[in-house]
């Protein structure tokens, strides 16, 4: 949810990094979201691409996103993994004794793109 | 090719909000709880009857959130509640920091417990922090009993469900068992409420359960400090 306000941010702080480096012309824009964070990846690029035209210094860069899974661990049978949607019982045993970590990322990682030439 | 790396968290705002008023509200001891369900499941009527409830044993308030008019602010005041709406003109949800807001309109000193009444959605209620202690859904047996299933984000965060409008049972093809058990799914062990805000069934095990948490809450918070009393 909320696809078009996350897109808005992520444009804002590339061209933060914009102002410092004149010479950048973007290509690519990584982004890791955590799978709890409920966020459309289509949603989401189509939002950047549509506002991104808007700014010449990055019209047409690829956004990438990346799925964090969240982390779990059973007190009951002892098993670690990772999760791609909430849960609350364990996947290998099914008891309802699970700590779950993570999933809320919500990181802009990496630019990446051509300066004067490179 | 240059790749510049960032790692900068994004949207932090609501959630440093968020924490800011739960420590606000850890320090005045009172009970917050967000009661989210879709247009038309009860959420008002809920309130109108749980608040009168509620009066002998604690102090409430409640923020109503609403896209357009103070309807259900009026609705709390005739039932005699402090109410402040928040319109959220084209938001489809309320956020942290129009919680922040709401919560100067209140004297936090005398309040005990705070109702946050969201908008009427399934979705992106269920996203935004708003420094909550508890997360109640209301829904409908006139809704279907597949609304767990569709709305899993909105029922894996719940941490009370009440089940409205249950005097309709017998005249709609809801079947409770099946609702209850895919919402236990998502959230093991979560307590159900089965009410009706028009018959006043249930009502007032709800309002126990919810007096119970609030003096959890207070108890927890007086280990710690122990000055403001229990009325």
């Amino acid at each position: 949810m909320h696809e078009l306000g996350i897109a808005k941010e992520i444009l804002s702080c590339v061209e933060e990094v914009l102002r410092s480096r004149p010479g950048l012309r973007v290509t690519q824009v990584v982004v890791r979201i955590g799978v709890f964070q409920n966020v459309e990846k289509d949603s989401l690029r189509f939002s950047f691409h549509a506002l991104a035209e808007g700014n010449s210094k990055v019209a047409g860069a690829e956004l990438q996103v990346q799925e964090v899974p969240a982390r779990y661990f059973c007190q009951a049978c002892g098993s670690r993994g990772s999760l791609k949607e909430m849960a609350w019982a364990c996947p290998e045993c099914g008891q309802p004794k699970i700590q779950v970590e993570g999933g809320d990322d919500l990181i802009l990682g990496s630019i990446k793109g051509e300066e004067n030439g490179k | 090719m240059v790749e510049i790396r960032i790692a900068k968290k994004l949207l932090r705002a609501n959630d440093e909000v968020a924490s800011e008023i739960r420590r606000v509200l850890a320090e005045k001891r009172i009970l917050a709880i967000n009661i989210m369900g879709s247009p038309g499941s009860g959420k008002t009527s809920l309130l109108e009857q749980l608040c009168p409830r509620l009066a002998g044993g604690a102090r409430t308030a409640v923020v109503e959130g609403d896209l357009e008019t103070a309807r259900d602010a009026e609705r709390m005041e005739k039932a005699g509640v402090r109410a402040v709406q928040m319109t959220t003109g084209k938001a489809c949800h309320l956020d942290a920091g129009m919680i922040r807001d709401a919560l100067s309109a209140f004297d936090l000193d005398s309040l005990d417990i705070l109702f946050i009444e969201n908008v009427g959605n399934l979705v992106c209620p269920a996203s935004f922090d708003l420094g909550e202690d508890e997360k109640l859904v209301v829904a409908s047996v006139t809704e279907g009993d597949d609304k767990a299933e569709k709305y899993p984000p909105m029922f894996s965060r719940a941490s009370l469900l009440a089940l409205n409008k249950v005097d309709l049972l017998p005249y709609v093809d809801f079947r409770a068992d099946r609702f209850s058990e895919e919402a236990r799914k998502l959230r093991p062990g979560i307590p159900i409420f089965q009410i009706s805000c028009r018959t006043g069934e249930g009502i007032e095990v709800l309002a126990g359960t919810i007096l119970r948490l609030f003096r959890a809450k207070r108890g927890a918070d007086e280990e710690g400090r122990g000055e403001k009393k229990v009325p």
